[in-house]
């Protein structure tokens, strides 16, 4: 019996210092494989990017910048075509000494260019081209030698030729990294906006964002938390075993001579070395781990990792944690049972549980303490802070924990009038309260997760009545939200055969055709703006846009694209049209300081901009769906010019899914993009992973648990025989206990999956209002079903030289 | 077994006569032990000769002389009541001499003369307890000394089995060796006396 | 003769090569309906084996096993499970009571097995501790239970219902005289009922409430008392001391 002890010991503390060493190496991942910073600021706090054709104009504008907000350092480009190719290289002129730049370049071989005439490849540049160190760069009439071999550490992806500061080909676009002046560059989200130049160049800012490493960091902790608790409960179950197993062999000891006090401090020394042992050693492998492992995941994160880049306070908090939740595991079980006095475990029986009602408000306690946690920890938009979630998982799991043995208790006192077998079953579970409740609290932990996974996976789902699109609508897209290419009035009329050929296979469908407003070839001409290319390479008209104004600037990105009104489409939408003011320039659901932005910005500063006239209407309903519109006047007063950006489908029934792979074939052919109804199907996988994980992990801590729990029957089992039980008693017995312990951890788990939620959601507990009842039943009513049937099928065994020892 | 100390007890109770002494004796000792009239009497002239019991002069009518108890007779039962036999001297069991003879005799089995002795006395005991099985919850008396036989039985069958481990582990010697050394005599003698 | 309980020519053996162990030897033993065996001898001597063998719980190495006729070699698994259910009752020499169930529960146990419902169960399992002065008990759990309690639950397991086999493995140890003659008694009363049983003992005393004493040495029987004649007296000439 000691061996098997062993052998058990050996198992659980491996499995704990595993867990630990998964931790470790994922928060440190995690922390590294987020981006760090916005991979084009390097070491600035600002990137402004002014591009022009005039490049005299540019590099005086340049000039004056690099003064007014200097120290800057300047990195020019210029596009180079790729012979052969519709498409172009960058030419990037970066001084790889600069100090802001610097994160920006590496060297990978060769070395830097120094003289004129020479460059450095990124090897996608040099796979493209064929070249290596000491070849030939030809591009139109000049020719360059390659010395060298570098890349963007903070951006793997980033292809580019680099040449030197000064290269006079490289005069099309300029970034300017600047440091401070946040007051006027204006610090924010990582969004890009405009900036004020003078005439004739156009401008962008960027700001270094907020890195995201922090969400990362959070949501492997809070999983690492998780399996942590998880695998901790398995381990304080064979804990509790072996603790009460060791006590009865002392109880010869203490025979011979040993005190009392001796043996239980030997008890609880053991689990405590065990704890820290396997807390230690789980850091050790995980730190080696990250060490051998850290460069294959640059690949995934896309960019450089340092491997000395170990957040070391993070680090040392999770490192507590496993300490905490090891030590915990084995000691607590130890210190409980070795105050057990020696003589009452040496008669076998195990020890007399604690009251109910204490633990039920040690649970009660638990909970809400678990539930506060989790409401400060988690606000309105879903941002998180690290603390208090951790803390409040752990007080819910806690208080689940407690509420354990309650459970049992009740459910044995609850199945008296089951068959023998089972009541059996039940009761046992009852007297190994201390093993059997920790079994439970594991079970409960993972299918909490499932549940929690499920239940958060059905509130993202959109409901029938909203999303992007209705199931029966189609927005077909002839560029993006800000160019559209040109087309001549063939390749034009062409698309419009298509679309009318498509629509009318759909069957009783109606097509909207969908008109932009884009300033008039004159205006764009005399603006010297630069030629505008859409995401297929085209080059394009810009399209004007209802943007936010927002100080310093306007904000353009993310907004409804705006449309020309059409008498057909506004009925459609439901607006009445003799309710249009006369004077409204823009129709639109938005809200806020809103202007209407062109190619004249540029020469405009934001806040002079006049405010656009609108006219409010009520949301449809659908993201996608048009709801922004400029009205007829509008257009004639600015001049602008009306160009096909689209069509919107609406057909008569919902649109199949094969008739939505014909779009997207049909889009791709001509050059277009079609939106159709986001059904969220990865959500809809979510759950049924969620489902299938969450009862295979609960199976599997049943399969690790049950062996413990009933490992003790065996006396029992040859009474039963003697008396003579068939095999289905025994396999009756293993069958109860493994249902029992499933339904139970099934209703434990949506019990402090609710509480969790209810704490995180709320600010706004709709979303939780359709409960997942289908998925949810599956799992509380079929897991216990499926856990007794496979405990049936291999619990049977005949207890092993059944009379001889018991008679002896 | 004390005749004479058992007639006090009964005369502690009160005065009777010869007769009924007898009758009472018996009736006691659940007719385990006849005692005969003669016996009684001789008893009874004893204990008057000793002074621990006086009589009435013979009635004129023929009835019988009663007998009572004096107050050195009741002295003489409360001592006797309270003085537990003197276990000194083990007892000269047949038994014992048996074995202890055969143990160097040759040709004898010894396991099967204690085998023998231990049916034999199961037997016995098997009787003891169908009596005692059929006495009924008044038959006090007869169940106390049912019980005396068993135990005093079971005794000697307990030792029976001790006696049979002991042979089991013993050193195996030959039956024409005789080990006869001064120390075993002596505490031989001793246990003896 | 044919008996309830039959054993032919069983041995035993466990172990093999140099550490092959001689349970039994060639046993041969008949228990009739009504009949009280005991079984006497030193601790080795196999008795334990015996009543195991008996009570279909272990298989001989050789010879046969009939209960009720019928030999226990031909039963399935769940005919011998049957057989125990209904018409053996076992009392081990550690009780073996499940600490999971009730002293009823216990006393019932093998009547639940055969699917009886509890009620009715239950009203013969009072039965049962009432007869072994237990009813004031039949709710308490054995760890509640004193030791001669405990023991007397087992035996009451051994008798519910009406089985016919009785199997005993020093079935008063942990019971003083008194009570340890109280169940002696309702043991006879049982046998009196045709209760067939076997009584494994190093007990004189108690073996003298059998019929019939066998001694068991080294696997083999060597000898056996008589029944003995009813007697009036006591005085049975014999040794004296």
């Amino acid at each position: 019996m000691f061996r098997r002890e062993w052998r058990q010991q050996v198992v659980v503390l491996v499995l704990l210092s595993l867990t630990v060493a998964a931790a470790v190496f994922s928060a440190i991942a995690a922390y590294n494989i987020a981006s760090p910073i916005s991979a084009n600021v390097g070491n600035a706090d600002h990137r402004i990017t002014l591009a022009s054709p005039d490049a005299g104009l540019l590099t005086s504008v340049a000039a004056d910048l690099t003064t007014k907000y200097a120290p800057t350092e300047t990195i020019w480009h210029a596009q180079l075509p790729v012979p052969g190719s519709v498409e172009s290289v960058d030419l990037r002129a970066e001084d790889p000494q600069g100090s802001l730049s610097a994160p920006l370049l590496a060297l990978d071989a060769g070395r830097y260019p120094i003289k004129p005439g020479e460059v450095a490849l990124t090897n996608g540049v040099a796979a493209t081209f064929g070249l290596a160190v000491g070849g030939k760069l030809a591009i139109q009439n000049d020719s360059w030698t390659v010395v060298g071999l570098v890349e963007n550490p903070t951006d793997l992806g980033d292809e580019f030729v680099l040449t030197l500061p000064g290269d006079r080909r490289a005069t099309q676009s300029v970034d300017l990294l600047v440091v401070g002046h946040d007051d006027v560059l204006h610090q924010s989200a990582n969004s890009i906006r405009q900036f004020q130049t003078k005439e004739g160049v156009t401008g962008f800012s960027q700001s270094r964002g907020a890195s995201d490493r922090g969400a990362a960091v959070i949501s492997t902790l809070a999983l690492d938390t998780v399996a942590l608790l998880l695998v901790s409960l398995v381990a304080a179950a064979a804990f509790v075993v072996v603790a009460q197993r060791r006590l009865r062999q002392f109880g010869m000891l203490a025979a011979m001579g040993a005190t009392n006090r001796q043996l239980r401090l030997v008890t609880i020394a053991h689990g405590l070395l065990a704890g820290l042992v396997s807390a230690v050693v789980g850091t050790g492998i995980g730190l080696i781990a990250w060490f051998g492992w850290s460069s294959r995941l640059e690949s995934m994160a896309n960019h450089r990792i340092d491997r000395g880049d170990i957040p070391w306070f993070l680090l040392v908090a999770g490192v507590a944690l496993a300490l905490l939740t090891t030590t915990a595991a084995s000691w607590w079980p130890a210190r409980t049972t070795a105050r057990v006095p020696v003589v009452t475990a040496l008669s076998g029986r195990p020890p007399r549980p604690k009251r109910a009602h204490r633990s039920a408000l040690v649970a009660v306690v638990f909970l809400a303490m678990g539930f506060v946690c989790l409401a400060i920890g988690i606000d309105k938009t879903g941002h998180a802070k690290v603390i208090p979630v951790i803390a409040g998982l752990i007080a819910i799991v806690l208080g689940i924990l407690f509420l354990c043995p309650i459970a049992i208790r009740a459910l044995a006192a609850a199945t008296n009038r089951l068959p023998i077998a089972a009541r059996l079953a039940m009761r046992d579970l009852a007297r190994y309260q201390a093993r059997a409740a920790a079994a439970l609290a594991a079970i409960s932990l993972g299918l909490g997760i499932a549940f929690t996974a499920i239940i958060v996976s059905t509130a993202a789902t959109p409901k029938a009545t909203g999303g992007n699109l209705s199931d029966r609508q189609l927005l077909v897209r002839l560029g993006d939200n800000q160019v559209i290419p040109e087309q001549t009035p063939a390749q034009l009329a062409q698309l419009e055969s298509t679309i009318a050929q498509f629509a009318a296979g759909l069957g009783g469908a109606v097509v909207y055709p969908l008109d932009a407003a884009t300033s008039s070839p004159e205006a764009i001409a005399a603006s010297g703006a630069p030629a505008l290319i859409d995401p297929l390479g085209r080059p394009g008209q810009p399209i004007v846009g209802l943007a936010h104004r927002i100080p310093n600037g306007i904000e353009m990105s993310g907004g409804d694209m705006l449309y020309v009104a059409t008498p057909e489409f506004l009925a459609r939408a439901g607006v009445d049209i003799s309710t249009i003011d006369p004077s409204a320039e823009v129709i639109t659901s938005a809200t806020g300081d809103l202007v209407l932005a062109d190619i004249e910005p540029i020469k405009i500063r934001p806040e002079d901009m006049p405010a656009a006239a609108v006219q409010t209407i009520r949301d449809p309903g659908y993201t996608d769906q048009p709801k922004t519109f400029l009205t007829e006047s509008a257009l004639r007063s600015h001049g602008w010019v009306r160009v096909r950006a689209g069509w919107f489908i609406e057909a008569d029934h919902a649109i199949t899914s094969q008739q939505r792979a014909d779009a997207r074939d049909l889009a791709a052919r001509s050059g277009l993009t079609v939106v159709a109804r986001n059904t969220k199907r990865g959500l809809y996988v979510t759950r049924l992973i969620a489902t299938a994980a969450g009862m295979l992990l609960a199976l599997g801590i049943l399969a690790m648990t049950i062996g413990l729990i009933r490992g003790e029957a065996g006396r029992d089992l040859q009474t039963l025989t003697a008396t003579g039980a068939t095999s289905s008693a025994r396999r009756m017995l293993t069958a109860a206990t493994a249902a029992a312990l499933a339904l139970l951890g099934s209703l434990l788990g949506l019990v402090g999956g609710y509480i969790g939620l209810i704490g995180g959601y709320q600010d706004n507990l709709k979303p939780l209002a359709p409960v997942p009842i289908g998925y949810l039943a599956v799992v509380v009513f079929g897991l216990p079903i499926v856990a007794g049937a496979v405990a049936w099928l291999v619990g049977g065994r005949e207890p092993p030289v059944l009379a001889r020892r018991a008679l002896e | 077994m004390s005749v004479p100390h058992a007639l006090l007890a009964l005369l502690s109770e009160g005065p009777t006569f010869g007769l009924r002494l007898r009758q009472e004796f018996e009736a006691r000792t659940g007719e385990v032990w006849p005692l005969n009239v003669g016996q009684v009497y001789t008893t009874l002239q004893r204990l008057e000769r000793d002074g621990l019991v006086e009589s009435d002069e013979e009635g004129a009518d023929g009835s019988q002389k009663r007998y009572r108890i004096t107050a050195a007779g009741a002295t003489e039962l409360a001592t006797w009541l309270h003085t537990p036999p003197d276990t000194a001297l083990p007892p000269r069991d047949e038994l014992i001499i048996k074995v202890l003879v055969s143990l160097r005799l040759p040709g004898v089995d010894l396991h099967e003369v204690l085998q023998v002795h231990r049916r034999h006395f199961v037997e016995a005991m098997q009787h003891c307890t169908q009596i005692k099985a059929r006495a009924t919850d008044d038959d006090l008396e007869l169940a106390l000394v049912a019980d005396a036989e068993l135990f005093r039985l079971d005794a000697v069958v307990r030792w029976l089995d001790a006696a049979d481990s002991r042979l089991k582990r013993r050193p195996v010697r030959k039956p024409d060796e005789v080990a006869v050394s001064s120390p075993r005599s002596a505490r031989k003698a001793t246990v003896w006396g | 003769m044919t008996g309830v309980i039959e054993l032919r020519g069983v041995s035993k053996v466990y172990g093999s090569g140099a550490a092959e162990v001689h349970a039994l030897r060639d046993i041969d033993l008949t228990v009739g309906t009504g009949e009280l065996v005991a079984v006497m001898g030193p601790s080795g001597s196999g008795k334990s084996t015996l009543l195991t063998i008996a009570g279909s719980l272990e298989d001989p190495s050789d010879g046969e096993v009939l209960i009720d006729g019928l030999l226990l070699s031909a039963m399935s698994r769940n005919d011998r499970a049957r057989l125990r259910r209904r018409s053996i009752g076992y009392v081990f020499q550690d009780f073996n009571l499940l600490a999971g169930l009730t002293a009823a529960e216990n006393v019932t146990l093998p009547l639940e097995l055969d699917g009886i419902g509890s009620k009715a169960a239950r009203v013969l399992g009072l039965q049962a501790l009432v007869a072994l002065g237990l009813d004031g008990h039949a709710d308490r759990f054995p760890d509640e239970l004193s030791g001669g309690e405990r023991q007397r639950v087992a035996i009451a397991r051994a008798l519910v219902g009406d089985r016919h086999v009785l199997l005993a493995d020093e079935p008063t140890g942990a019971l003083d005289s008194a009570n340890g003659e109280a169940v002696m008694r309702l043991l006879r009363s049982a046998a009196e009922g045709g209760v067939a049983g076997i009584i494994v003992t190093h007990d004189a005393q108690l073996a003298s409430w059998a019929d019939r004493v066998v001694f068991l040495r080294d696997g083999r029987i060597v000898d056996q008392t008589a029944r003995p004649a009813s007697a009036e007296s006591l005085l049975v000439p014999g040794p004296s001391s």
